[in-house]
Formats: C-alpha cells, sequence, structure tokens
C-alpha cells in the first residue's frame, strides 16, 4: 500500500527541479507560477551576483535582482525556449544596471563614496575578507567591471559576455584582459608586500 | 613587453596549454591567477529572504501570452534597455511612409505626351484640359510646321484626362486622332487621353 501511494505521489508529483529552464518558462506561461519559482530558484545568486559586482551594494543588487525576475516574467512570451534562460536573465539585469548607474550619476558623490566603503566593510565581515579585491573591483570602470564579473565570476564564455553586453566577441575579449590588468594593478598598489 | 601581456592572458583564457608556454613570466602569470581565483571565490551571498521577496514582487497576473509570433515581436519588448517597442514602432511607420512614397511617387509619376493638331490656315492653337482646368493661354502649341501641324509636348501624370484644342481663339475643337472621346455637354466632343 506504501509502495503503491508512494508510486502515485511520484506520477502526480511534478519535478520542477528536474525540467528544463524552457519547460519551466512554458508552465509560467500556461499559468503555473511555481514553473517560475524554479527558475528564480536557480539563477538568483547568479543574477544578485552580477548586480552586487556592479553596485557595490547589497540593497541596491537585491533591489536589482527584483526588478530583473519581475522584468522577465512580464516579458517572459519573448523568453526564446531553445536559449539558456540564465543568459537571458543576466543580459535583463545588465541592462537594469546600467540605467542604475545613469541614476547614480546623478546622486552626490559623499553620499556615494561612504554606502561603497560601508557595504564593503559589510560583506567582507560576513565570510573571508574580501574588502580590498572588492574595492579594486568597484573602482573599476563599469565597463570594464561587468565583462571581467562575468567572465570570472559566472564563468561565461566570451561569446555569451559579447551576447549579453551587446558587443562583439573582440571587445569582449579585450575588456576581459584589461579588466584583469587594471584589477591585478590596482591589488598590488593596495598591497606593498607580495602577499595580494 | 606587450607580447608578455598577451602571453598571460593567452595562458590565462587556455590553462591546459599554459604549462607548454616557456616564454609566459611565470611570476606575473602567478600573481594574476591569485587575484582572479580570490575573484572567483568571492561571491557575496544575498539575504535569506531574497527568493521570497521575488515571488512576493511578481504580479499577480499571467505573463502575456501572445500567440502569433509577428504580432509578439511587435508588442513585445526585448530585454535591451532602450524602448524596443517605439524603435520597433516607428521602423514599422518608416517602411510604410517608404512604400508609400514609392507607391505615390509610381501613381505620380509625370509621362511626356506629345499632342499634334493639323491646321496650315490657323494662326492660334491653345491645348485646354482637365489636367489645366480648361483654361486658356497655358498651353500654346507651336507652328504650323512645312505639314500644316502644331505641336506641343507636356508632362501629364498617369491616368484619364479630357481635353481640346482652341484654334484661333475661338474655335474649340476635339482632336480628330484621339482614340476615345465623350460629349461634353455642349453639344461637342471631349477627346480622351489615357496614360
Amino acid at each position: 500500500m506504501t509502495f503503491f501511494t508512494a508510486t502515485v505521489y511520484n506520477i502526480v508529483t511534478i519535478k520542477y527541479a528536474d525540467m528544463s529552464d524552457g519547460a519551466l518558462a512554458e508552465r509560467a506561461l500556461n499559468g503555473d507560477k511555481k514553473g517560475f519559482e524554479e527558475l528564480v530558484r536557480r539563477y538568483q545568486r547568479a543574477v544578485f551576483g552580477l548586480a552586487y559586482h556592479m553596485t557595490s551594494n547589497v540593497a541596491d543588487a537585491e533591489d536589482l535582482t527584483q526588478e530583473a525576475f519581475v522584468t522577465a516574467y512580464r516579458r517572459l512570451d519573448s523568453f526564446d525556449m531553445d536559449r539558456s534562460f540564465r543568459n537571458w536573465i543576466i543580459t535583463i539585469c545588465a541592462n537594469l544596471t546600467k540605467n542604475t548607474f545613469r541614476s547614480r550619476i546623478r546622486r552626490k558623490k559623499t553620499e556615494e563614496s561612504y554606502l561603497l566603503q560601508r557595504e564593503i566593510q559589510e560583506s567582507g565581515k560576513k565570510k573571508e575578507n574580501h574588502g580590498d579585491l572588492l574595492t579594486a573591483l568597484a573602482a573599476l570602470s563599469p565597463k570594464l567591471r561587468a565583462p571581467l564579473v562575468l567572465k570570472h565570476v559566472e564563468g561565461c564564455a566570451y561569446e555569451e559576455i559579447a551576447r549579453i553586453l551587446n558587443i562583439g566577441i573582440s571587445a569582449a575579449k579585450m575588456r576581459v584582459k584589461r579588466g584583469r590588468d587594471e584589477l591585478v594593478k590596482l591589488m598590488e598598489s593596495q598591497h606593498t608586500t607580495n602577499e595580494i | 613587453m606587450k607580447r608578455h601581456n598577451d602571453r598571460i592572458h593567452d595562458a590565462l583564457d587556455n590553462p591546459k596549454l599554459s604549462e607548454q608556454m616557456a616564454d609566459v613570466d611565470s611570476h606575473r602569470l602567478e600573481a594574476y591567477r591569485r587575484v582572479l581565483a580570490r575573484l572567483e571565490n568571492a561571491r557575496i551571498q544575498p539575504s535569506d529572504d531574497l527568493f521570497d521577496r521575488i515571488i512576493k514582487a511578481l504580479p499577480e497576473k499571467e505573463p502575456k501570452h501572445i500567440p502569433f509570433k509577428t504580432v509578439r515581436w511587435i508588442w513585445t519588448p526585448s530585454e535591451s534597455g532602450f524602448a524596443p517597442v517605439l524603435i520597433r514602432a516607428a521602423a514599422i511607420v518608416l517602411v510604410m511612409l517608404a512604400v508609400s512614397l514609392i507607391v505615390l511617387n509610381i501613381h505620380m509619376k509625370r509621362l511626356q505626351k506629345t499632342f499634334v493638331f493639323h491646321a496650315p490656315n490657323a494662326y492660334s492653337v491653345e491645348l485646354v484640359g482637365t489636367f489645366n482646368q480648361w483654361q486658356r493661354g497655358s498651353i500654346a502649341l507651336r507652328g504650323p510646321d512645312a505639314d500644316g501641324n502644331w505641336v506641343t509636348t507636356i508632362k501629364l501624370p498617369a491616368g484619364r484626362h479630357e481635353y481640346m484644342f482652341v484654334v484661333d481663339k475661338t474655335r474649340w475643337l476635339a482632336d480628330p486622332n484621339a482614340k476615345l472621346s465623350r460629349p461634353d455637354g455642349f453639344g461637342g466632343e471631349n477627346s480622351i487621353l489615357e496614360i
């Protein structure tokens, strides 16, 4: 009896975790919100990771992550089921980040600097101390930071970076290269010893 | 210097090949690797309630499902930061405008047409018709030539035109060579030209 119940349960229960991104998006489009919930569960960390490294601010990054998923949900019909949902949602996030930078420019520089330092200190305390690295990363221009984070934090290929940022592959390679050079240079200037 | 730097990036992009690269500055490469390894591990975790906040923020209404791909393309904004709907709308308007101009151009294309009237003894011949609102004095024919013909060439838009010749400023006469004609309502006939 228990075996029978378990079998029926397995047949009836939808295993969202085993489904492809396309199948989950299709379910969400047909009114099954849980399909989209699984997509959020899968990619919220990746989206947050990019948003955080681009804004250097946890609150802004979480707001951007939320906004990216809400935007994706509203525009789910335009998602090509054969493409990677991860790249799609990261593209949405990258574009939202650009808008955030535009509005941030209007803020006072002192407030910006204070918030940045506070966030870096707080995040540094949480786990390993990455304060120096995050300070150096935050000092890079967004143009170099975005491809660098996509390459070395999100593990994207150059083709994916090019598609996400809407630039050519050679431009993606060049920006990653310049980003690495500047990051290493900044880290070295922070540390007088060889211990990076 | 530049070449050495490029080799470091080549080694970073191809870790398997890097061991075979004899000309790479191993000290610099190691420095790059250390920084990038730290970057790869510097993943900041979001708040525990982020997932719940995202789900709560999703609109109650189901995502819009537009059945046809073309309609979907027009109405659904893409993920780009700009306003793609407006860009697409502008593109559609431009295409429609271009098509209208082409159609209008074809329709309004003016064609040259030569009118000949035989009147060896006349001292003036004029052309009047729907294209000049039957007003005299605007199109005079030149002549007579050795054969007694009066000639003029004018540009007319494609379509149907009615016309007559005014000889010696008083006599309104139809074109004897016209293929078509119709009664003018004054007992005479208007010649018809279709181009």
